[in-house]
Order: C-alpha cells, then structure tokens, then sequence
C-alpha cells in the first residue's frame, strides 16, 4: 500500500520536474517585495540564507541591494499557485528607487574619497554608497507604511484590536455583521495613525535627502564636464512630460518626472551659470619641473583637492621671465619659488583665500595683482585661478604650508624677500 | 467616430519649457551661448511663468 502511494507520487511528480522551474517573487514568505522568498523557493534554500546574503552584499559596493530592486522590478510576482501574477506592472516609485540605487554605483561624491580632500568619513569608500542605500530602504518601508501594508516587521497591535472588534461583531444582526467584517479587512495591519503621521514625516525627509543627493550630482556632473548628459536628460525629461499631455494613462507620471527634471536641470544651470570646473583629476598631485621645457604649455589644471607647483629646481637667472598658468577647481593650490624671484601677474578666485607673497585677498572674488617690480630679478610671471579654496605662493618648502593634520602659521607668509626681489 | 482627446495645456507648457531649460544647457555646454547667473533666473522665471499662464488659460476652458 505504501509502496504505491510512492508510486503514484513519482508519477505525479514527474511532469512538474520536466517542466522548468519559474523564478518569481514569493507572495507570502516576504518581508519587502518577496525576493529572498522567491530565489528561496527556486533553490530550495532557505529564504533567511538569501536575506543574509542580500544584507551582507550591501557591504561590497551595494551591488546587493541593486540586484534586489532590480529583481523586485523584473521578477514578476507569484499569483499563490505558482503562477506569475497577470497584468501586475512596477510601481513608479520603485523605478525611481532603482533609477536612485543605479546612481548609488556611478562614480562620483557619493563614493567619497581615500586621502586627502574630504578625507572619507561619512562620505568615505565603504558608508558612502551605504547610506544611500539605507535611504532607499527606509523610503520603502515608509510608503508601505503609509499605503497600509507595512513590513511584517511591524505589523501587530492594531490587527488583533481589529479582530477583536470583529468577534464581539456577531450579536449585531447578519446585515452589520458583513460590514463589520468588511471593516475589518480594511483595517487588517493597517498602522497607527501617529505611525503613518510619523511615516509620512520620515518620507518627506527622505524624499528631500534623495533630491539633494541627486541635485549633487547633476552638479558634479555638470562641473566636471558632463554638462551635456545632464542636459541631455533634462530634455528628454521635458519632451516625455509634453507628451504625458497627450496621453491620458500617463498623466500620472508627469509630477515624478518635473520633480526630476527640476532637480537635475536647477543644480546643473546653477554649475554651469557659476562657471564651476572640477574637470582635470581628484586627490592631490605635485609637480617639481626642472627645465622650463617642463612647464606645460597649457598650464597646471587640477580639479578637486590639493595642487602643488614647486619652481624651486627651475634654473632662474636674473632678468628671465618664466610664465606659469595654474588652475584649479576646489581645494588648495601652492607655488612655491625661489626667495630671490620677483612674482608679478594676476590671482583670482571665486571664493577663498589668496595668499600671493605676503598679499592677501579672500572671500568672495578675491584677487591679488601684483606690480610691476623696479629690479632686475628673476621674474614669475603667474597666471593662476581657483574656483573655491586657498591659493599661496610663498617662498617656502610646500609641505610647510600643506599637510593634513596641522594648521600652518599664516603669519610665516609675511613675505619681506618679494619687497627685496622686486625692488619694492 | 472616436473624439480626439484634448491635450492637458498645463503638462504641455511644462514639458517645453523643461525641455527649454535642457537645450539651453546643451548650448550653454557646447559653448555656442555662456549663461550667468542672470540669466538662469530670467529662464527658470520665464518657464514658471509660462507654465502658470497655461495653467491659468486651461483652467478657464470649459
């Protein structure tokens, strides 16, 4: 007897295992979009070993937590008997949420930097992405939160209250009985008011971190030389909420992608109006030319972080004039000379601090021209500019005046020698 | 005979003046005009403007 009913079950198995197997998302093990539980049930795992290997990816780059959106996007869900759902489509907000999370793994200030300017931290190589990530995550929880189907997690009191309700329901007659029952579907893990309240608060400041993050990047991008992409977008943006106007079904994309366009196309003409460019490299980089040969043509470009023109091996000989542009985005630059060479030319800012021999010139515009010297040095004839930070020339060893973890004595900078070279 | 949907006025006039805002970025980008602060707040004025006098003529149709 036994034996058959073994029997009977092989034969009953048998078609299901020539057929294969469909990934789909788990409707009922599921803790967000049931992602975990499907590849739970395909593998035959056990779904916590997928959301433990979810959690930890997140620390490799967050390349975990993008194929996770990306599958709670394309996986289509389980109808219950193992059939994909008919007609289920994403949300929008989940592919702005992914649209947000392909962001998170582009190169940019979200990924922070090693040495150096900014110095990691918050923004630094492993939390940079993270947090970001973690904004995603809570914006999730908070819309099924507020839409009344929160998390597993956090369902609990209110359903047994509702249930409650609903057994003491009965000694009304049969009419009210179905309506108290109806209520209490509706009710069914439904939060707290003062949750959604708070939820509701959470989102906002959510939604208001996420602008900004992409507002930062639209104006990276844009100062360091990819202007044309955002604006590209910005334009695609604006024909698809034009053509949203023609096409009813659609009218409810329309807000998501202005909220979109407005906070890419503002960040990026405010950069672009500012004349702001980082273009040119990151981190810290040093020249020391010894011939003038060496001297680029074009000058020093540098864009984030810290530039050091050391001139001091340069073979000055008195009465030569030796040109030198410099550029730079954010950050410090320093040109350090000879004692006896007289510095002449034009420095300017947009905002920071110029310290050029012994001149000073800082906040808002700054700019120091020096004049015309009355001997017969060697000259420097400097070109220099920074967008937003500290530019010195000085007669000392650089890293006098660089180094990370100490504040130098500006008063050092007093700078007599230049009055002697120049002949002032 | 099915009747021609109307288009929404207010989500047309959005949609150009976005658009706007992106091609003038693109010149300003491809160096054929140079943008300052001035004129950022000329355009993004103007594209409100625009928007809220299309919204203002959609309203008052029946």
């Amino acid at each position: 007897m036994a034996e058959n009913e073994k029997d009977t079950e092989k034969q009953t198995d048998q078609p299901e295992s020539r057929a294969p197997r469909r990934l789909l998302r788990s409707s009922k093990d599921r803790v967000l979009w049931g992602v975990a539980g499907g590849l739970g049930d395909y593998f035959r795992i056990d779904p916590t070993l997928v959301r433990l290997a979810f959690a930890v990816s997140a620390f490799f780059g967050g390349l975990g937590v993008l194929a996770y959106l990306v599958m709670a996007v394309v996986v289509p869900e389980d109808d219950g008997s193992g059939q994909p759902k008919p007609g289920r489509r994403p949300p929008i907000w989940a592919l702005v949420l992914l649209g947000l999370a392909v962001l998170v793994v582009l190169p940019g200030p979200f990924w922070g930097f090693h040495d150096g300017w900014g110095g990691g931290g918050w923004w630094g190589w492993w939390f940079g992405p993270l947090w970001l990530v973690f904004l995603i995550v809570l914006a999730v929880v908070l819309i099924r939160v507020i839409r009344g189907r929160p998390p597993r997690f956090l369902r609990g009191t209110r359903r047994d209250a509702s249930s409650a309700d609903a057994s003491e329901a009965p000694t009304a007659e049969a009419g009210e009985g179905e309506v108290t029952t109806a209520v209490t579907e509706v009710r069914e893990g439904e939060p707290p008011r003062w949750v959604r309240g708070i939820a509701i608060a959470l989102l906002i400041l959510v939604a208001i971190c996420a602008a900004c993050c992409v507002a930062v990047v639209a104006a990276w991008a844009t100062a360091t030389g990819h202007g044309a992409v955002v604006a590209g977008v910005v334009v695609a943006l604006g024909v698809a909420i034009a053509a949203t106007a023609f096409i009813g079904e659609a009218k409810r994309l329309a807000p998501w992608l202005l909220a979109a366009a407005l906070v890419l196309g503002l960040p990026a003409g405010a950069t672009a109006a500012a004349d702001v460019r980082f273009d040119g490299g990151i981190g810290e980089r040093q020249y020391r030319p010894v011939a003038v040969a060496d001297i680029p043509q074009d000058g020093y470009d540098f864009g984030v972080g810290q530039l050091v023109v050391d001139l001091r091996d340069l073979p000055w000989a008195a009465g030569q004039t030796i040109s030198v542009s410099s550029e730079l985005g954010v950050g410090q630059m320093v040109v350090s000379v000879p004692s006896n060479v007289c510095v002449v030319g034009h420095a300017k800012g947009k905002a920071g601090d110029l310290l050029v021999r012994g001149d000073q010139s800082e906040g808002i515009d700054p700019e120091v021209d020096q004049g015309e010297p009355r001997s017969n040095a060697p000259r420097l004839d400097l070109d220099a500019e920074i967008q937003i930070g500290q530019l010195i020339v000085t007669n000392q060893d650089p890293d006098e005046v660089t180094g990370h973890d100490r504040d130098f004595d500006r008063d050092s900078l007093t700078d007599e020698s230049q009055r002697q070279a120049c002949g002032l | 005979m099915r009747a021609v949907r109307r288009p929404d006025v207010f989500q047309l006039a959005v949609g150009v003046a976005i658009a706007l805002l992106g091609i003038l970025l693109l010149l300003h980008e491809e160096g054929t005009i140079d943008i300052d602060g001035g004129w950022l707040a000329a355009i993004v004025t103007g594209c409100a403007g625009a928007a809220l006098l299309a919204s203002g003529l959609g309203a008052r149709e029946p």
